[in-house]
């Protein structure tokens, strides 16, 4: 198999990827382990913040559909339930795909595999009813099967208020939701949803055991000091069946690492990423990144990453689509205008640094 | 805006620099104004028609359509309400403040879900006096659950 792209993984960085790059007239692959496109779009039913460029208004699923229908119309070959397993000597990549190992000749490779949910460990997490906020969202949206009837929800970031707000929608109570820093950490405005429908928020608070007979029957919060130490004595005991954990995301990066891309820290973007520039490129040759593996970010983020990623490997593979260089520039003005206000300016400050130290050793090949 | 005795405004509850703008988007009269994708929203009530586009709209449910009528004293709140099943019109229910926190109980007046508002119905609700103006939600009915 030849392609001049094969963009791994088709949520919204990778299809953003796919659409930017086969407008140029590249021949685009994308493979997806997942028996659906769309990455964790098709989970979200709620109205995205962003702006039009973005599809902002739209719901999550409405814009999986429009991408795939505009990566359908360009001729962009997905393979789904198909797995990037890593780079072989030759210089192709191996897929899993259809039960065999195929091996992909590609011009350029962006790698878009997102990121993964973080766990919390307490006394009682190994109970049954103990899951991730994603896990919850997935059997809810995507299965339609409730998790839970009465919900201990960990983590105030949008995750955690978004699912929190599903989970009500599906029929399900949230008896309350503990945020171990003294304030929210998502956008107030997910949180009004979720205080309009009479769930109490605990600040400075963490779960400190969950028990049951079999499965989780019931759930302690406990305020933290300031170090975030449980403090004794502070237990409140909530009835509830279903404890979702919101503890943040980590960039799904093994691959990049398998790909020999230089990896670097940055805590508030998630943890280890690959290295990259501000055209995405990675320090391998030929490699490029975006969205969460790149540093956990938004949807909006992720398509505008994707997109840059995308036009830029078309063009490095000899596509000289018109305006290119001033589409390149509208795309990192609009991560520019996207990474402002509280919420995205220590994001920027991440990316600057991951740039920074990325402009040195990426695409100098 | 202003029709006979009625008195109604749009309320923009959005209060931290996020990088959303689907509000100006939504206003066909150019009544919502942000300096920027990351702007903080305000409304120009000369050019605001009561459309109520902006609330459907509003990915963070922020916006509210309130009205004071003066003739029967009563006030009213309109705010999205993605919950089912929806009220009915003529329902009474518990109505909510923007903490979650009890006004009291109101009649619903209007329920409507055109297919501009994207599965986002608007439910309008009347209380005595002006405590419709801190009526932001209502309780949400779990039947069968």
């Amino acid at each position: 198999m030849v392609t001049d792209i094969l963009v791994v993984g088709a949520g919204p960085a990778g299809l953003a990827a796919a659409v930017e790059a086969a407008q140029t007239g590249a021949r685009v692959l994308v493979v997806d382990e997942n028996t659906k496109a769309g990455g964790q779009l098709y989970k979200q039913i709620h109205k995205f913040f962003g702006s039009k460029g973005h599809y902002a208004g739209s719901r999550g699923f409405q814009i999986a559909d429009m991408l795939l229908a505009q990566a359908k119309e360009l001729g962009v070959e997905i393979w789904l339930d198909s797995r990037a397993l890593g780079l072989l000597d030759s210089g192709d990549i191996a897929v899993l795909h259809d039960r065999r190992t195929v091996a992909v000749r590609a011009g350029k490779v962006v790698l878009a595999t997102g990121a993964k949910e973080n766990g919390l460990v307490f006394p009682g997490w190994t109970l049954p009813g103990v899951v991730t906020a994603g896990c919850a969202q997935t059997f809810s949206n995507v299965h339609r099967q409730l998790v839970g009837r009465d919900i201990v929800v960990v983590g105030s970031g949008n995750v955690g208020l978004i699912v929190a707000y599903q989970l009500m929608q599906a029929g399900a109570r949230v008896r309350a939701l503990a945020e171990i820093q003294p304030r929210i950490t998502g956008y107030l405005v997910h949180a009004g949803k979720v205080k309009r429908a009479e769930v109490p928020i605990f600040l400075s608070h963490t779960i400190v055991r969950a028990e049951g007979d079999g499965r989780v029957e019931r759930v302690a919060l406990a305020r933290v000091d300031e170090n975030y130490r449980p403090v004794d004595g502070t237990e409140q005991w909530f009835t509830a069946d279903t404890v979702l954990l919101a503890a943040g995301l980590t960039p799904r990066a093994e691959i990049a690492s398998m790909f020999n891309c230089q990896m670097t820290f940055e805590g508030k973007l998630g943890g280890l990423m690959p290295l990259h520039n501000r055209f995405m490129q990675a320090s391998a040759p030929n490699v490029y990144v975006c969205g969460d593996i790149a540093g956990v970010e938004e949807a909006s983020t992720a398509l505008d990453e994707g997109r840059l990623a995308g036009l830029h490997a078309a063009m490095a593979a000899g596509f000289a689509p018109p305006q290119a260089q001033a589409r390149l520039e509208e795309l990192s003005q609009s991560l520019a205008d996207l990474r402002q206000g509280e919420h995205g300016l220590p994001r920027l400050q991440c990316k600057a640094r991951i740039i920074e130290k990325g402009g040195q050793v990426c695409g100098n090949w | 805006m202003a029709t006979g005795d009625k008195k109604g405004y749009v309320v923009l509850e959005c209060p931290q620099e996020i990088p959303c703008n689907p509000c100006v988007d939504a206003c066909r009269f150019g009544a919502i104004y942000m300096d920027g994708l990351n702007g903080i929203p305000t409304v120009n009530d000369e050019k605001c028609t009561g459309c109520k586009l902006c609330v459907a709209a509003c990915p963070g449910q922020a916006i509210f359509y309130l009205e004071e009528d003066e003739t029967d004293h009563t006030s009213s709140a309109t705010f999205p309400y993605e919950y089912l099943p929806a009220p009915a019109v003529g329902d009474v229910v518990t109505a909510l403040d923007s903490e979650g926190k009890e006004v009291g109980q109101c009649t619903v007046a209007a329920v409507s879900a055109p297919k501009a508002y994207n599965s986002t119905p608007l439910v309008t609700v009347v209380m005595e006096g002006d405590a419709g103006l801190r009526v932001r939600a209502i309780r949400r009915e779990r039947k069968g659950l």
